[in-house]
């Protein structure tokens, strides 16, 4: 959830609505919930299926957020949406791909949180791509400027990074850092066990910063953090254990490198 | 057994985060700061929490919060006859790195429910207030797709005083199910 200016805690659901294909509600602090936006893939051009956090504007207000499914290229089988909403006002600013596309260059299935750049464009990943990897993706406010700034299948080896369910930090360094769900192969674990990298959207960089081996976790699922002392924090959501038959694989808190000491 | 193990590895953990600020600069490498028991591990249910799906939550008064999926008191299965796996739970972490259940989600044996929520697969976020506001993915009242339900928002205090504010239901009819 975000909250906006006014106090409004906002967020979405997967499933309910009219067409029980999601919603975008915000609720009072004390729990009264308004539904703000009902998804519809069947109206032609509505997405669907939202499980990402939103973004609240810099107007304090405006709602930008992603749905994984819908979308005028296909509708249900499209590849989601970049929406904005402001009050009951839904504007659809970018359709990805159909997600039965296998061609390289069509991408879909965002699952995570847009982030603002320095450059005041939203930024995001896809899930998914038509070579399989999912992307990073940015585009303005406005719906113009909608680019690919990297496509998770730039990289054909067997460790490739691939599949981000996580969004990104904009960091104070300048960078932008995520996790990718797969692209560490691991035999101990028998698991694909993803990677964190660092996107400098400066110079259009990727950059595979490190490996998440089992003994440290597995299966990044969420957007790292900045925190206060500039380490970056993540969670992973499996394994961690000093072996893979212990019981101390849940999962792990992680800490990365001061990124503005790199 | 596994209370003991954890309590060992939270220390040695605590003793490598004080070293931290030695890490080297280009040190790219990911620490661990706090291992999750297994969800189903033995015995079960795990007390603690398991299965992070969520990103952190660094509060103003600089302790991390945050969720996990699985784990905590609560004794949430993995379906209907599946091991018990816990219904999920909030935790604090210290900068430190010490790791606190401050809450773990319900279940209700006799009705097989989980009324405050259940699976939070979300992060947290610090409100204006200075309460934490979260969703659970699960639980609530029944009648969606979820095991145990619609899903609910709650809000917890940097102290772990828990209060539910809303149960999600479908645009079917939903049951309660506290």
């Amino acid at each position: 959830m975000v909250q906006t200016s006014n106090g409004a805690l906002c967020g979405t659901t997967s499933e309910g609505g009219i067409a029980n294909e999601g919603t975008v509600f915000c609720a009072s602090t004390s729990g009264g919930v308004n539904t703000l936006y009902d998804f519809q893939y069947e109206n032609g051009t509505d997405g669907y299926d939202p499980v990402a956090p939103l973004l609240v504007g810099k107007d304090g207000e405006t709602l930008y957020g992603t749905t994984i499914f819908g979308g005028v290229n296909g509708g249900s089988a499209g590849g989601g949406i970049v929406f904005a909403l402001k009050g009951r006002t839904m504007k659809i600013l970018h359709a990805f791909d159909n997600v039965e596309s296998t061609a390289p260059g069509t991408y879909y299935n965002p699952e995570s949180a847009l982030i603002f750049g320095a450059d005041g464009k939203l930024y995001g990943t896809t899930y998914s791509s038509g070579s399989g990897g999912g992307c990073i993706f940015s585009l303005y406010t406005n719906g113009t400027g909608f680019k690919i700034n990297h496509d998770f299948n730039a990289d054909s080896s067997s460790n490739a990074p691939a599949n981000p369910v996580a969004g990104l930090v904009l960091a104070r360094d300048g960078m932008m850092y995520g996790t990718t769900l797969f692209g560490y192969l691991e035999q101990t674990y028998g698991l694909d066990n993803g990677i964190a990298y660092s996107y400098d959207p400066a110079n259009n960089r990727f950059e595979r910063l490190a490996d998440f081996k089992g003994t440290v976790g597995a299966a990044p699922r969420a957007a790292l953090i900045e925190g206060t002392d500039k380490y970056l924090y993540g969670t992973a959501s499996a394994y961690g254990g000093n072996n893979p038959s212990g019981e101390a694989n849940g999962g792990s808190v992680v800490r990365l490198f001061n990124p503005l000491t790199k | 057994m596994s209370f003991l193990r954890f309590t060992l590895a939270a220390i040695s953990f605590s003793a490598l985060v004080m070293t931290a600020a030695r890490i080297p600069a280009n040190a790219e490498t990911l620490h661990v700061v706090h291992r999750f028991i297994t969800g189903y591990a033995s015995p079960t249910p795990a007390p603690f929490g398991s299965t992070p799906y969520a990103e952190l939550l660094q509060a103003s008064n600089g302790n991390f919060y945050g969720t996990t999926a699985i784990g905590g008191t609560g004794k949430c299965t993995g379906g209907p006859s599946g091991p018990v796996q816990g219904c999920g739970t909030v935790f604090r972490m210290t900068p430190q790195g010490m790791v606190t259940t401050l809450y773990s989600f319900p279940f209700n044996a006799s009705k097989g429910t989980a009324p405050n929520g259940a699976y939070p697969k979300a992060g947290l976020i610090q409100g204006k207030d200075g309460y934490l506001y979260g969703v659970a993915s699960d639980g609530g009242l029944l009648g969606c797709n979820g095991q145990y339900g619609c899903g609910t928002l709650f809000r917890v205090s940097t102290a772990g005083a828990f209060t539910i504010l809303h149960k999600f239901c479908s645009v079917y009819v939903c049951q309660n199910s506290t």
